[in-house]
């Protein structure tokens, strides 16, 4: 047992050694706040004074005790928070500069249906790149990046059913009162007729037809005609809404 | 094992000096419930991120309804979203950037005990914060301007403060006829979208000012900077959202069902 005790108090002054390189190289990595450090210790100390007048004892208490607490189900009273250099977060900060540079850009060219992947994509890297650094989980308890997870997944599950319904859907034609594919212009299975006729289409009585009236879009867009009507009319020939 | 005795009895002496003052043996801000601080700083960061899980689904809600209705309504979609301003939004899109690298680092400094720098660092957050909102105004202002509104106010340019309708310009009702139907539907996602957003970031602006005013009093040091590690988490899921935001709505690329542009 004293052995253990030995290598614990060993790796806890090896992780104060650690922790008082690291600060060095820090503070001689920034120029400006070598002289903040010196100037605000006697005003720290007051305040710790203050506030905390056992502070000195307590210090000296933990190191002592850092690892020593076999019932607890933390070893350590000290926190041990991983600390990033500035070099590590500004090269985070200067990839998500650049992905919304390449977010930007790849938006200009045409890609399709493929521009929101593209985007979603991107997208989710700058986000696991803020996760991971930025918000620590790199260096975490594992159970953290498991809620986030676990978030994640239930909304995709939300997002891929309901997509999976809306998106397959048909529309209400609004010309021929037609239940409509937006896919394929086809009309969908089961539509009911509307008795009350918008225009004239003796096609569109016929529910056995599998393709639309006449007068009903067919168009490759397969969107309710006034849309498309729009997009292609020049800007003074519009008709009044 | 006798340090762990002498432990235990300064613990029991904590408890016992409860009425008065017991700063027997934990610091000031370790709460009673807590046997260690990193208890309490695990629990805390496992707290704020199961409030921040919470936060995603709850924008997940409105991700999922921008789905739906860009699936129905493509190319209003699209048309609204040549409506906005791309330069605008990714200026937006890099001060949050730069806000969330400003957070991060007014942990980092307070991790190392060092107040003045935590200090500068929550002031460039909140600075930023506040350029993010004045863009947004902009952004705002012009959509009034052009009767660009949510659902059925769309179509008559209000003015912003008053809310009541601007003399009507030729001009605009021109450009109005030009968008495609479904179009106030475009606008009534962006402005709930970037609306709950900004209020999130209105109380991201109060809870820094809040935990600035501690940093001054002094309440964080290398062992309990735990407040700002958890405010800095929640900046971060702002900037998360936006992240998502700035590509969904400002750059969306309408391709007619044909397959070519």
């Amino acid at each position: 047992m004293s052995e253990k005790d030995d290598e614990k108090e060993k790796s806890s002054a090896e992780e104060e050694s650690e922790e008082e390189e690291s600060e060095k190289d820090d503070s001689e990595s920034e120029e400006e706040s070598e002289k903040e450090p010196e100037s605000e210790k006697p005003k720290a100390k007051a305040a710790a004074k203050k506030d905390d007048h056992d502070h000195d004892h307590d210090h000296d208490h933990d190191h002592d005790h850092d690892h020593d607490h076999g019932d607890l189900p933390y070893g350590a009273d000290e926190v041990h928070a991983h600390i990033g250099s500035y070099k590590a977060y500004g090269a985070v900060f200067m990839a998500l500069i650049f992905f919304t540079v390449l977010t930007v850009g790849v938006a200009s060219i045409h890609l399709g249906k493929a521009n929101l992947a593209v985007a979603v994509i991107i997208a989710s890297v700058k986000a696991a790149l803020v996760c991971t650094f930025f918000m620590h989980l790199k260096d975490d308890n594992k159970f953290n990046s498991l809620i986030l997870i676990a978030a994640v997944t239930f909304i995709g599950v939300f997002f891929a059913l309901t997509i999976n319904d809306v998106a397959y859907r048909e529309k209400l034609d609004p010309q021929s009162g037609n239940r409509m594919f937006l896919q394929s212009g086809d009309k969908a299975p089961g539509s009911w007729e509307n008795p009350i006729k918008k225009e004239e289409g003796p096609g569109a009585e016929n529910k056995g037809e599998t393709k639309p009236a006449p007068t009903t879009t067919a168009t490759a867009s397969a969107q309710p005609t006034r849309d498309s009507e729009k997009l292609g009319a020049p800007a003074g020939s519009a008709p009044p809404k | 094992m006798t340090e762990a005795a002498a432990h235990a009895d300064d613990h029991d002496h904590a408890h016992d000096e409860h009425g008065g003052e017991h700063h027997g043996d934990h610091p000031k801000w370790l709460q009673h419930h807590w046997d260690t601080p990193a208890q309490q700083f695990d629990a805390a960061k496992i707290g704020m991120w199961a409030f921040l899980g919470q936060e995603l689904l709850f924008f997940s809600g409105l991700f999922v309804a921008y789905a739906i209705y860009r699936t129905w309504f493509g190319e209003a979609f699209a048309a609204g979203s040549h409506q906005l301003d791309r330069t605008m939004g990714a200026a937006n899109t890099c001060v949050l950037l730069f806000s969330s690298l400003t957070a991060a680092l007014s942990v980092r400094a307070s991790q190392l005990g060092k107040k003045s720098e935590t200090t500068i660092w929550i002031l460039l957050t909140i600075a930023c914060a506040f350029i993010f909102l004045i863009v947004k105004y902009f952004e705002y202002h012009a959509k009034f301007d052009h009767g660009l509104l949510p659902g059925s106010f769309f179509g008559t340019p209000r003015d912003m403060l008053s809310f009541s309708p601007l003399p009507p310009d030729p001009k605009v009702a021109e450009h109005l006829q030009e968008l495609p139907d479904h179009t106030h539907v475009f606008f009534s996602l962006y402005f709930v979208m970037t609306g709950l957003h900004a209020i999130h970031v209105i109380i991201g602006i109060g809870v820094w000012v809040w935990i600035l005013k501690r940093n001054l009093r002094g309440d964080f040091s290398k062992r309990y900077f735990t407040p700002v590690d958890i405010t800095a988490l929640y900046w971060h899921l702002v900037d998360l959202v936006w992240i998502y935001l700035f590509p969904l709505l400002y750059l969306i690329d309408y391709v007619p069902h044909g397959g070519h542009h």
